[in-house]
């Protein structure tokens, strides 16, 4: 049994079909990625497995339960995590604050110990607001991930950042892979892709187009045409 | 080690505490009324300032408190402790009541300006409704409503022991508003610094982002509307106590708004400030209505349009901040 | 055939109040987002213009209501660059200082004016049919009120300025990016707003009894129907406006003037919980 399996799911927005009988299934452990041109419907399915959107028809099952009426808390509480596209962190807030938000149960020195993986260990005090663009989006996985849950959702964790900030990223979230939660990434950029990719799906047009192995897309030129807006 | 902030407030208490052994009981009364409207805007200062939500229903609450108050005493006006037991009633009415329209306004997705436009609807609904119960056929019980005139005569909050009477007047009222304002200060702090408390100012900024850490964040507004329902409630109790009446006006349109001025011209965010900050304003609004009527309510006028502008923060706030640094100045000659 | 008049123009008074006491505030509020509750003061302004100009000056009607209108604009005016440009984007704030405004403003006029001013007499005069007698004047103001929202619409949604208002107050930052005096744009369009709310104390001074207090009788309604009209105002006002209007007098002519209201209120809760979009967001789905 997978993880989380969605099944035929449809989304419609009036007239128009933003997502179309996609399927795809996430198992344990993997690190999914989630491609396509902008308007493909990933930040659709994304919501819609999240429980922003509802869905027009088609199921979501996370560990073999129908998760489609439960609320977003709901669905985080059974063992999800999530960072939506622009770092939502709590400006006005401290970092200490901000990640006690995230989870009650850890003490001070876990927290610390957690928090040196994204270089944030020695500004607690500091207001999330006050953080560079880079630190913000890492504070914002370090919320959604201090409380381990089996699987996080990021939507364009890369947005904005740089080259190097962009690798460091592809390692905190591939050492969090080995402690054993399971990743499905919304994203753009092809060089983390490469560097942390273990299955990726292609959307177009609101439909699965493609799914394999990093290595298979990458060499998959339906895949780059649908990139560089040829086909 | 004593803060800073926190000896301002010891002296404030203090002062408050030693007024009745300095003052006359009409002085004393004065200042309990002054003291009563503190509830209703630190209610207001916990649904506004820390939960982002702007509710002009907090008279709706205080009406409400106030008239279930006055409809049982009345009713059972010889029973036994009913002076005790009847606000306790009509403040868990008033506290239901807080929730349901909590669940209405939150689970209904109804938010910004919209609440404060539907809360607003409620109150008048109420005022409207009330002020039209004139006729002797508009009565609960023993307890006529009596229209726009309001009710007046319901036993007074207290006890009645053999032939020892306890109740709630004088200096004994006063002590305790005093001591209850004390308490629920005391939980509201608490409150602030309580995971609760950090949920709902987090929620103040971005309720998704809450709701994405997993926390039930409608479940938290709703019952933090309940709370202030609650205090808004204790308000109207001891209003009708203080002045043995309550009327439909108390839920008009302009009582609606002063909770509002009081509280963002005292200072949202700061529960102390708003506290003390009702006191003064309230003060000031009766002596320039005792001195100069017309030019009182254009002098509020001018003093919320500057807060506004020159203290966002509130003044009573700003004003706390200076005289606490000034005070830590002398400390440190 | 008179029963259907009669139900026509009482409808027809209660929709042209409920449009006329919102067109100021659909611009203030709805479209800029200030919570303005001197509105009320606003239309006294326009309204005691209109009369002072009348008797003292002895002006025309036209004429005095015209300055009424200019009254108010230079208000909202010196307003808008003292206090109201720093609220922009601060709604919560808004509503404090504009109480505050509103303290001030009607205060001000029971000191300066007491505590009632002479009025004038509606023009025209009322004519009978059946039981009744009707007036002119009011009767004309259902179609002059329909007239306005129609300019109105013309304006924000057609014109070049209005497309540039509504463009710049969704978007200012982008707005300045194009070359665009955003200042310059807010300050206009408030003062639009302004001369609408002077126009409607202008257009009612002649039909009411002239007191400070006299625009707190617009304000609620004017609030519940520019909210109810939804992100539209121009789209919502007019099916807003009516279905409030049909509410309040079908009740109304049920049993009694309170319990109008009462529905009245009760209407606007239930619109504000299951219509989130107002009566344009409806408007705008049912066209798809």
């Amino acid at each position: 049994m997978s993880l989380l399996e969605i099944s035929s799911v449809t989304k419609r927005f009036g007239g128009f079909t933003a997502v179309d009988k996609v399927s795809l299934e996430v198992n344990k452990g993997d690190i999914k990625f989630l491609i396509g041109p902008n308007g493909a419907g990933k930040s659709t399915l994304f919501k819609m497995i999240i429980g922003v959107h509802s869905l027009n028809s088609g199921d979501v099952l996370f560990n073999g339960k129908k998760i489609e009426k439960l609320s977003l808390s709901e669905r985080i509480n059974l063992g999800m995590g999530v960072k939506f596209q622009a770092p939502s962190v709590f400006n006005e807030l401290t970092i200490k604050e901000n990640l006690s938000l995230a989870t009650k149960s850890k003490s001070n020195q876990e927290i610390f110990n957690f928090l040196k993986k994204f270089e944030l260990e020695n500004d607690q005090e500091q207001l999330a607001g006050d953080l560079s663009h880079g630190k913000k989006q890492w504070l914002d996985i370090a919320m959604c991930s201090i409380s381990e849950p089996e699987l996080i959702f990021l939507d364009e964790p890369t947005a904005g950042l740089s080259y190097e900030e962009t690798k460091k990223t592809g390692e905190i979230v591939k050492s969090l892979n080995e402690k054993g939660i399971t990743f499905v990434i919304v994203e753009h950029n092809m060089d983390i892709l490469k560097q942390i990719a273990k299955s990726v799906a292609v959307l177009h047009l609101g439909k699965l187009f493609f799914e394999g192995t990093a290595k298979e897309v990458l060499s998959n030129n339906q895949v780059m045409n649908i990139y560089l807006g040829i086909s | 080690m004593l803060k800073k902030n926190n000896i301002f407030v010891i002296l404030v208490f203090a002062t408050l505490l030693l007024i009745p052994l300095l003052f006359d009981t009409y002085y004393v009364n004065n200042i309990s009324y002054f003291i009563l409207w503190t509830f209703i805007s630190l209610g207001l200062a916990l649904i506004w300032g820390m939960g982002g939500i702007l509710s002009f229903g907090q008279t709706a609450f205080f009406g409400l408190a106030g008239y279930s108050f006055a409809i049982i005493s009345i009713n059972f006006a010889d029973t036994f402790a009913v002076g005790i037991w009847a606000p306790i009633i009509a403040l868990l009415i008033t506290a239901i009541f807080g929730a349901i329209v909590g669940y209405f306004l939150f689970y209904g997705g109804i938010y910004d300006v919209f609440i404060g436009i539907v809360t607003l609807a409620i109150t008048l609904v109420l005022e409207t409704f009330m002020a039209q119960t004139a006729g002797p056929e508009w009565a609960i019980g023993n307890a006529r409503l009596n229209g726009f005139n309001g009710m007046q005569g319901m036993p007074p909050i207290g006890i009645k022991i053999s032939d020892s009477k306890f109740y709630l007047n004088g200096a004994g009222q006063y002590y305790f508003m005093v001591f209850l304002a004390m308490f629920l200060l005391w939980i509201l702090y608490k409150i602030k610094k309580s995971n609760f408390g950090l949920i709902l100012l987090a929620s103040k900024e971005d309720r998704m982002r809450v709701e994405s850490l997993g926390h039930n964040v409608k479940k938290i507004q709703m019952i933090t509307f309940s709370l202030s329902a609650l205090l808004a409630g204790i308000s109207g109790i001891l209003y009708t106590n203080w002045g043995g009446y309550i009327t439909p006006s108390s839920m008009g349109l302009v009582a609606a708004s002063m909770p509002v001025i009081w509280v963002a011209a005292s200072g949202k965010n700061d529960f102390f400030s708003v506290f003390l900050g009702c006191i003064l304003l309230v003060y000031i609004s009766q002596t320039l209505a005792i001195n100069g009527a017309q030019y009182a309510i254009i002098l509020m006028g001018f003093i919320l349009v500057i807060t506004t502008r020159y203290f966002p923060d509130g003044i009573i706030f700003m004003l706390k901040k200076y005289l606490v640094n000034k005070l830590s100045f002398k400390n440190k000659l | 055939m008179i029963f259907l008049f009669n139900l026509f123009y009482q409808f027809g008074d209660a929709l042209s109040f409920l449009l006329l006491a919102a067109i100021g505030l659909a611009v203030i509020f709805g479209m800029m987002k200030i919570i303005n509750l001197a509105h009320g003061e606003f239309i006294t302004i326009g309204a005691y213009g209109t009369v002072v100009s009348a008797k003292i000056l002895n002006l025309p009607l036209p004429l005095a209501m015209m300055t009424g209108v200019l009254v108010t604009v230079i208000f909202g005016y010196v307003l808008e660059r003292i206090i109201i440009r720093h609220l922009y984007g601060r709604p919560l704030d808004s509503v404090v200082a504009t109480w505050g405004i509103s303290l001030i403003v009607s205060q001000s006029f029971l000191v300066l004016f007491g505590p009632s001013f002479e009025g004038l007499k509606t023009p025209f005069s009322n004519f009978q049919l059946g039981e009744y007698s009707y007036s002119q004047y009011r009767l004309l103001l259902i179609f002059i009120s329909i007239l306005i929202l129609v300019l109105l619409y013309v304006f924000f949604l057609k014109s070049n300025f209005g497309t540039l208002a509504r463009a710049t107050i969704e978007n200012p930052k982008i707005a300045a990016t194009l070359g665009v005096k955003v200042d310059k744009v807010y300050m206009v369009t408030f003062c639009i707003g302004s001369a609408l709310a002077g126009l409607t104390g202008a257009i009612y001074a002649p039909t009411m009894t002239i007191v400070p207090s006299i625009g707190q009788a617009f304000i609620v309604s004017a609030f519940v129907t520019v909210v109810t009209a939804g992100a539209s105002p121009f789209i919502g006002l007019i099916p807003a406006a009516s279905f409030l209007s049909l509410i309040q007098t079908s009740v109304t002519f049920y049993y009694h003037a309170t319990i109008g209201i009462l529905a009245l209120l009760f209407s606007v809760i239930l619109i504000i919980r299951f219509l989130p979009n107002g009566f344009s967001g409806l408007l705008i789905k049912l066209k798809k």
